[in-house]
């Protein structure tokens, strides 16, 4: 009895994730996950006004997206039915950053940084999420 | 708290039968030193909000984005520093409605 009560506190223990440690962005898919490829936010050092060089000019608000997507589709009746699941996707910060980037070629950085996350969910079937980064930029 | 947040997101999320929601994610805000802060600059507020019902369905914007378009509203031709952002959730009857809100007060400063 004892050694399962020490067991239920280290594996309580070791699912606290500290305040230091990175959460990241990934699409969570419910059931058999047959396949997942997906690759979601992390961290980024993003700019502030501090970081503009001389002589830049503001260019703006300009907006970046990229998404994952799943699907999850039950394999029999019923509430609990079981689920095959499956997804896939570039949406972390580097294609978001990207997207900004061939949106606006003449831009020389963005600051002022604000990252959100776009959920979708239909019938808990289809499921999407997309990383928005919102920014200014400057030339 | 930590353990609190998981549920607050199923709660803010819903979306059994649909969910559309932004939810904020990171926002690296500039400190007084890093923009040409003045005593004189106003002080903001801004919030945007989520909202779930019945656990089935969810929308709303309750991103970083949209607080700091909604604190910016009297100026928009300034910046934003010394930013405090919190969130407050309102739920009634074990949150078969639920509203989830970022808000935001900071000073804004000229560009």
């Amino acid at each position: 009895m004892i050694q399962a009560l020490i067991l239920l506190a280290l594996s309580a223990a070791a699912q606290e994730t500290a305040s230091w440690e990175a959460h990241p962005g990934l699409l969570q898919l419910s059931g058999l996950v047959v396949f997942f490829g997906g690759q979601g936010s992390l961290s980024y050092a993003s700019p502030t006004p501090a970081s503009l060089p001389p002589g830049a000019v503001d260019a703006g608000e300009v907006r970046g997206q990229a998404c994952q997507q799943g699907v999850s589709i039950p394999i029999g009746l019923g509430i609990n039915a079981t689920r095959v699941a499956a997804g896939a996707g570039k949406g972390g910060y580097e294609r978001a950053l990207a997207d900004i980037r061939a949106k606006h070629p003449a831009l020389k950085g963005i600051y002022d940084v604000k990252v959100d996350d776009h959920h979708v969910a239909i019938l808990t079937i289809f499921r999407r999420l997309c990383t928005e980064v919102t920014a200014r930029g400057f030339q | 708290m930590r353990r609190f947040v998981p549920f607050l997101l199923a709660v803010a999320l819903g979306g059994c039968l649909y969910a559309n929601v932004r939810y904020p994610r990171a926002y690296r805000s500039a400190t007084p030193a890093e923009v040409k802060a003045d005593p004189s600059d106003p002080s903001v507020q801004g919030s945007s909000c989520s909202r779930s019902v019945l656990y089935m369905v969810a929308w709303g914007d309750g991103g970083y984005a949209a607080a700091t378009k909604d604190a910016l509203a009297s100026a928009p031709d300034g910046v934003l520093y010394d930013v405090r952002v919190d969130q407050k959730v309102t739920s009634y009857v074990l949150g078969l409605y639920a509203k989830t809100c970022t808000v935001m007060s900071a000073r804004v400063a000229k560009r």
